[in-house]
């Protein structure tokens, strides 16, 4: 059952999250919000790698703008998998977060973001999201 | 390549005609050969010629076998004793030397043979065997190996030739299995099985071999061998995460607190919640007042009630865990904008009154659940802060360890509306996020309380003992003349006896003690004149000694308690309040293996009884006392002490600035979802200035109403007022003592009976280990710690 695999907002994986709100301010003039998001699973005994090079290739959580040319863009946002990565993080890329993933709470692994949008119309968008590439579910 | 030219295993049905070649070959049948199932010697069957048939295959090269090895073989047997000629097998022998050959049987006897261009027959035959029976079944084998044709029948050589070197055996023509060519004999009568014709090899194999089979094909010539791979699949669930980001771009003063969605510029404002239950919207549904309470070191809390659609099904306990989300949002376009979120959490109780028709739920942010379910490391990552086990449970859970860990450090914990867990400082900042006065807040909220002075704390004595042991080795030194050059003649002139050094070494064990070093005075080496005569040296005399100084060592261990009185004190408040003390205690042993037995190990170890160094010896020097320290567990040692005592003295300085941000401010204001007890808020109305953080917000929504307000409680740190500074001494937990020497004052006695009507005995008494050098009175270590306090902006002036 992959759907115990997911992002949390806690690293006791407690709180799943579908979503991170942020609030800025519409002249541009408010502070990057930072947030840390936790990647794990709660089932036992299960290790997640990439499916296209298990155990090789890295899993990552990458950034995608569903309305590119306005709005809150990919751009806007910097991943990292600490936050004192964040300031050198290269606005949109990836984050990498190794190449295996074990489940459980204590194993759940950290990635932050912080969103820093310039002066944008006042709104609410959504069109921006993290997803991590495709994973398989494996036993340890 | 050598190979199975031909290969007849005559399987099929009783008086069946369908003969098959397994090499492949089409043979065509004359008469009546058949296969038959009532004489069958390998499979189910074998193959009968009744004297009238055979098969007939058109010229090959495969039957042509040159120069080059080849074996004819096969199982048979002949029902003819007359001395008819009765083929097996042939190559259209003719005579003329064509090389065609030929194998026969005639009155028990077989004959394999082919006639050369010089019209040479060459033959072998199985006549050493005598007549062979029509009744038994035979295996033949002729094969060719480098030129020695060779005949078995039932593995026995029964002829060979070694002159066919070269001769052409086999010729163009056609071949017959029980047949030849009808000049010379005539077809087979009998039976047959596992007829092989193999060209290029000649290959031998045993009556019993054939009797099991003969294989189609030839083995190769090297080792078989194979590899397996195991293919395994892995059906694995795919797994995947997506995360929407919400951004709520809004105008930058509903940030800075200095609008509100809920404040009205010139017109009343028009706001509306956002309720998400499970992601569905039900602010429609709800009814009353949606209410949100945050609070330091608490979970944040929401009241809501929902009046479902009449005829709608519920069921109850699915409610329970269900996501819960509060957002208060501007309405003045008629659709939710600029949401800000108040609350995220799930439903923890939900209570129907079915007399209302209403579903109240309460919700939690569950703080404690979500520190139960971190790790220890986790925890200490984000509350920072001093731990002692010696001070706190170790197996304290997540929210105890989390408590734990915050009473050492001057902040609190609690999830923001977004959900995210965070710890904030007590300490204001230095510039306010949120600026409240007489504009915001509504007239006649504004109050203030005042911590009592009963419930503040502005000194805490720790009182830490530690008790642990020491090894320490008291250094004598013993010397003794029992007599010298000066009175040796009258020495032995009283018939004195001399020391015996082995005496003085057993009187020193047997005082208990552990020789370091000896010197011994030894008796003189030349004639000494004694009275008329002479003292002359003795073949004992090395054992002998005129007296002797050594260095002797007692080894034992000590306990050592400590008293360390620690003060935490904020002076200035003293100053202003007077002293309000409270007192905290803690305490530490420290664990070392059986000390009687590292006694025991010392003492061995020193007399060079083993070569085993002990773990902690204390170094033996003479006329003092040594002390040293001894290694203890990781968990009792002076570490463990240090931070035991660290831990205590951050726990009474958060204690003391605790107690005097007592202090409140509570106000009221136009529903404001920036202010959160993350933040600082400055206060300027009514007379009152102050800045302080946020203790405690309650936001208050009432739709059918339109009141949407914010309750605000703000702590406020006070006690000798703004520009005070209160110093602050580094928390480290003071030093303890160390192992030192001390004097020794008493000496050891040395009693020798050398009379010659005593016993000649040397007693040596050591002074007793002093009590107090053993178990000590506590050393009591006093140190003394500056509190800090940060003295929040707080004046108030009464107006006229």
């Amino acid at each position: 059952m992959a759907g115990e695999f997911g992002f949390y907002a806690d690293s006791g994986l407690t709180a799943p999250l579908t979503s991170v709100q942020v609030v800025q301010a519409s002249d541009g003039s408010s502070a990057a919000v930072e947030r840390v998001v936790y990647l794990g699973s709660t089932l036992a005994g299960k290790k997640y790698q990439a499916a296209s090079d298990p155990g090789s290739a890295s899993i990552a959580v990458s950034v995608a703008d569903s309305a590119t040319g306005g709005g809150v863009q990919a751009s806007h946002v910097k991943l990292a998998s600490s936050q004192a990565g964040l300031a050198a993080a290269t606005p949109s890329a990836a984050a990498v977060l190794g190449t295996q993933i074990l489940s459980g709470a204590g194993n759940a692994v950290a990635f932050w973001m912080r969103v820093d949008t310039p002066a944008l119309t006042a709104g609410e968008y959504a069109d921006v999201s993290f997803s991590t590439n495709s994973l398989i579910e494996l036993p340890v | 390549m050598a190979a199975v030219v031909a290969s007849f295993h005559f399987e099929g049905a009783d008086q069946g005609t369908s003969i098959v070649d397994s090499s492949g070959k089409t043979w065509s049948i004359t008469g009546a050969p058949v296969t038959q199932t009532q004489e069958t010697w390998v499979g189910t069957s074998s193959g009968y010629f009744p004297g009238t048939g055979y098969l007939t295959h058109a010229s090959h090269p495969d039957f042509q076998f040159g120069t080059g090895d080849f074996t004819i073989r096969g199982l048979v047997r002949c029902t003819d004793s007359t001395a008819t000629v009765r083929h097996m097998f042939g190559n259209s022998f003719a005579a003329g030397g064509n090389s065609g050959y030929y194998l026969y049987w005639q009155q028990g006897v077989i004959t394999f043979g082919y006639q050369t261009a010089d019209l040479v027959y060459h033959q072998v035959n199985s006549a050493a065997l005598g007549v062979l029976s029509i009744y038994n079944r035979y295996y033949i084998e002729i094969t060719r190996a480098d030129g020695v044709l060779t005949m078995r029948v039932n593995d026995t050589i029964t002829a060979s030739l070694d002159d066919v070197s070269g001769n052409v055996i086999g010729r163009d023509a056609p071949v017959y299995l029980g047949y030849s060519t009808s000049a010379y004999g005539s077809p087979f009568k009998g039976y047959m099985d596992e007829f092989q014709v193999i060209k290029g090899a000649a290959i031998h194999v045993t009556f019993a071999a054939a009797l099991a089979g003969l294989p189609d094909s030839l083995a190769p010539d090297g080792p078989i061998v194979s590899a397996s791979l195991q293919l395994t699949v892995i059906a694995a669930a795919m797994a995947s995460a997506s995360l929407t980001l919400h951004a709520s771009i809004v105008p930058p003063g509903i940030l800075a607190g200095t609008q509100s969605v809920c404040i009205g510029s010139g017109a009343a404002a028009i706001w509306t919640p956002v309720v998400r239950v499970a992601g569905t919207d039900v602010a429609s549904q709800t009814i009353s007042e949606i209410r949100v309470e945050a609070e330091e070191n608490a979970s944040r809390i929401s009241e809501i009630v929902l009046r479902p659609p009449a005829g709608s099904t519920m069921y109850l306990p699915e409610w329970s865990g269900k996501t819960l989300t509060i957002d208060v949002a501007d309405a003045a376009t008629g659709s939710p904008r600029w949401p800000m979120r108040l609350f995220s959490g799930v439903v923890d109780t939900p209570t129907l009154d079915l007399a209302s028709r209403t579903l109240s739920l309460s919700a939690t942010n569950d703080l404690q659940g979500r520190c139960l379910a971190m790790t220890q490391a986790a925890l200490t990552a984000l509350i920072g802060g001093y731990y002692s086990a010696a001070v706190f449970d170790a197996a304290a859970d997540g929210w105890a360890y989390a408590q734990d860990r915050l009473s050492t450090r001057t902040a609190s914990i609690d999830i923001s509306p977004q959900g995210a867990l965070r710890v904030t400082p007590w300490e204001p900042k230095a510039v306010a996020d949120i600026a409240l006065d007489e504009s915001l807040i509504y007239d006649g909220s504004l109050s203030i309380s005042l911590s009592p002075r009963s419930a503040l704390t502005n000194a805490v004595d720790v009182n830490f003992g530690y008790r642990f042991p020491r090894v320490k080795a008291e250094g004598h030194g013993v010397s003794f003349e029992a007599v010298n050059m000066t009175n040796f003649a009258q020495y032995n002139l009283e018939s004195r006896a001399f020391l015996q050094r082995a005496q003085v070494e057993a009187a020193i064990s047997a005082a208990g003690g552990t020789l370091m070093d000896i010197v011994y005075t030894p008796l003189p080496t030349v004639d000494v004149p004694v009275g008329t005569g002479f003292w002359s040296p003795g073949p004992y005399d090395d054992q002998l000694c005129m007296g002797f100084t050594a260095t002797v060592s007692f080894d034992f261990a000590a306990t050592i308690e400590e008293q360390h009185q620690i003060r935490v004190a904020a002076q200035n408040s003293i100053d202003v309040v007077g002293l309000r003390l409270e007192a905290m205690s803690g305490a530490l042993v420290g664990e070392y293996p059986d000390l009687t037995a590292a006694e025991t190990g010392i003492k061995l170890y020193k007399a060079a009884v083993t070569s085993i160094p002990p773990a902690d010896v204390a170094a033996t020097v003479l006329d003092k006392t040594t002390a040293a320290e001894v290694t203890l567990t990781p968990e009792t040692n002076r570490d463990a002490a240090n931070a035991a005592m660290e831990t205590l003295i951050a726990i009474a300085k958060a204690k003391i600035w605790s107690s005097h941000r007592g202090n409140t401010i509570t106000l009221t204001v136009p529903l404001m979802p920036a202010i959160d007890v993350d933040k600082t808020v400055s206060v300027a109305a009514d007379g009152v200035t102050a800045k302080g953080k946020v203790r405690r917000v309650v936001h208050i929504m009432r739709p059918e109403t339109g009141e949407a307000y914010s309750e605000v409680a703000i702590a406020l740190c006070s006690v000798a007022g703004v520009g005070i500074t209160h110093d602050e001494t580094a928390t480290a937990a003071p030093s303890g003592t160390v192992a030192g020497q001390t004097d020794l004052s008493l000496s050891p006695t040395v009693v020798f009976n050398s009379g010659p009507t005593e016993d000649n005995a040397i007693t040596i008494t050591f002074p007793a280990v002093a009590e107090a050098e053993r178990n000590g009175t506590a050393i009591i270590l006093p140190s003394t710690f500056d509190a800090p306090l940060v003295e929040d902006v707080f004046t108030v002036t009464i107006g006229s």
